[in-house]
């Protein structure tokens, strides 16, 4: 019996438009992600919808590094989520060009706390290389050595996890994602769970890595300072439901070091985005304290039983 | 007043200078000599408190503060021991009582395992049995004997069956709730670096689960030598519970001692086997 192709499942990854599959640059756009009016909602527990996300517009050209800032709850996780395919949006579209699906196209670094408790560090690294099975245990050997040595974990390769420090199981997180050679990196507060000198230490890791093998990177963070040592633009999030409010440019040429912070130019473009923030980070605490003021009157009531 | 050679030691120098504050120095147990010592100590008691009890005790029975008609003391349990093994009588019951308990166990842990694995990681079919299967679970099983005798007559079988019930439910229930536990930031980044839904269960839920089975395994194996045991009293016919069930009919206490201790020693070895099995397949794990 003949089953049909699966080619509207295929669209919903790859580009549907058989030109932007192209592989040579500068064929019409160059965008390689494209999300076009994208919404979330969803359900609480409760069986309220929650509109977490949206309608976003979002693009990230071939190998260009962004990254959104937001306050927190702004939906910017979730975009994530339905960039890698992980979250189907509501409404709305997101392209990849020239990506297989289903081929980890994309490394993913999550927060903290993503680390296989069960495998040793070579094993949590070649895990995205084992699942996909396509290389042969000798090359996978060798692809996991060669990142282990890149993050400084080849004299812990043979441990558990739990005997790594914080900063040492993100770097693990990103050898893992780099590992498997993905075309984009989706990285989600990745640094939000160290401690300040080894997020620059880290950061300036991230930095020179990308420098050599530029990746398109989308980075979630809610720290200014961080989006701007990294990216190239910088999209600012609204409160929820998250929307992209600003965009800037970041000016800075590369390669970037840590230095660059005590710069003026630096400092300024710090203060610019932080004041498009504040608003919203209000507009969220604003929202908050309704929603503790609308509640704490029935509390103080029981209370009064 | 604090002097220069106590200030070196303390980590918290004191607030006032009337001696009110608080100082910390170093804590001895916390040395290295003070850990092995530590460690050496726990070894020690270990054996030490048995031994000591069982001295008491001998002591006791040869000074005849106990009765030893009741409370035989440990050098005659010792002798009428070494005579029932020697004759045969307690080598047969203990052979027959482990291959009934391993029998059930093993059937009962594959298949609670399974069932767990089933329930844990399939939300309909969790849906369908879960309700059942908890309600079933309440029915204490050894209420099931005279049912199980009706339908297997005497012999191995109604225990057997039994023991795989009691050992059924006990693995299926800490097994699901460990695979429904598994870690949902795990489980997206498996998704994430494309993992197939076998991969999904080999990498994520099956480890996940696996405390939670051995501990569970750990109580069943227990739990499977006490329903054996408790069966054997009232099949009869042979096994370590009908020996310490008979030597009450016919009065003879230093045998239904032997029995006993066969089967505390037993019970605890099987158990302690169990952990160790369980330690090693889950390395990550503390406190197995």
């Amino acid at each position: 019996m003949g089953i049909p192709t699966t080619e509207a499942a295929r669209d919903s990854v790859a580009s549907p438009d058989p030109v932007a599959d192209d592989r040579t640059a500068g064929s019409g756009t160059d965008a390689k992600i494209r999300v076009r009016g994208v919404t979330r909602t969803f359900t609480s527990r409760s069986g309220n919808p929650v509109h977490a996300l949206g309608p976003m517009d979002v693009e990230l050209r071939h190998g260009e590094f962004v990254s959104v800032v937001g306050p927190s709850g702004c939906g910017k996780s979730t975009l994530l989520r339905v960039v890698a395919g992980l979250l189907p949006p509501t409404e709305g579209v997101v392209d990849i060009a020239d990506v297989e699906p289903g081929t980890g196209w994309y490394g993913f670094v999550p927060q903290a706390s993503s680390a296989f408790p069960w495998k040793t560090v070579r094993e949590n690294v070649s895990m995205g290389l084992d699942f996909a099975g396509r290389l042969s245990k000798a090359e996978r050997r060798k692809t996991v050595d060669q990142w282990l040595a890149t993050t400084g974990l080849t004299a812990f390769a043979d441990v558990l996890p739990s005997a790594l420090s914080g900063g040492m199981r993100q770097r693990m997180a990103i050898a893992r994602a780099l590992a498997i050679d993905p075309a984009i990196l989706l990285m989600d507060e990745p640094f939000a769970a160290l401690d300040a000198q080894m997020r620059v230490l880290l950061q300036d890791e991230l930095l020179s890595i990308w420098e050599q093998h530029r990746r398109t990177v989308l980075f979630i963070t809610h720290s200014i300072e961080e989006a701007l040592i990294l990216s190239d633009r910088v999209l600012l999030c609204s409160a929820r439901p998250g929307r992209i409010t600003r965009e800037f440019t970041v000016p800075f040429p590369r390669p970037r070091r840590h230095e660059l912070r005590a710069t003026g130019e630096f400092a300024a473009m710090h203060e610019e985005i932080w004041t498009s923030l504040k608003a919203e980070v209000d507009a969220q605490v604003s929202e908050n304290q309704k929603l503790t003021l609308s509640r704490s009157p029935r509390r103080l009531g029981r209370r009064q039983k | 007043m604090t002097t220069a050679q106590t200030q070196q030691k303390t980590v918290a120098a004191p607030s006032s200078q009337e001696g009110r504050g608080v100082t910390f120095t170093p804590a001895a147990h916390e040395s290295v000599v003070g850990a092995r010592r530590r460690k050496y100590l726990h070894l020690t008691l270990r054996w030490a408190t048995p031994v000591v009890l069982i001295a008491l005790w001998q002591l006791a029975a040869s000074q005849q503060w106990i009765n030893t008609l009741y409370f035989p003391g440990p050098d005659q349990i010792f002798r009428t021991a070494i005579s029932q093994f020697s004759d045969g009588t307690m080598t047969e019951a203990f052979v027959l009582t482990g291959w009934r308990t391993l029998l059930g166990f093993g059937v009962g842990a594959v298949i609670g395992f399974i069932a767990g694995v089933a329930i844990g990681a399939v939300p309909i079919l969790r849906a369908a049995f879960e309700p059942v299967l908890y309600a079933l679970w309440t029915i204490p099983k050894l209420a099931l004997l005279p049912l199980l005798l009706l339908i297997f007559g005497l012999g191995s079988m109604p225990l057997i069956v039994l023991i795989i019930l009691n050992t059924l439910f006990l693995v299926m229930i800490p097994t699901a709730a460990g695979i429904a536990g598994a870690s949902p930031e795990l489980l997206e980044t498996a998704r994430a670096f494309s993992a197939s839904p076998w991969q999904l269960f080999r990498h994520v839920l099956l480890p996940s689960s696996l405390v939670e089975v051995f501990v569970s395994l750990k109580i069943a194996s227990g739990a499977a030598i006490l329903v054996a045991v408790a069966t054997e009293f009232v099949i009869g016919g042979g096994g370590l519970g009908y020996i310490i069930w008979n030597s009450w009919q016919v009065f003879l206490p230093d045998r239904m001692y032997v029995g006993i201790v066969v089967v505390a020693v037993t019970g605890s070895a099987f158990t302690l086997l169990v952990g160790v099995i369980g330690r090693r397949m889950v390395p990550w794990a503390h406190g197995l």
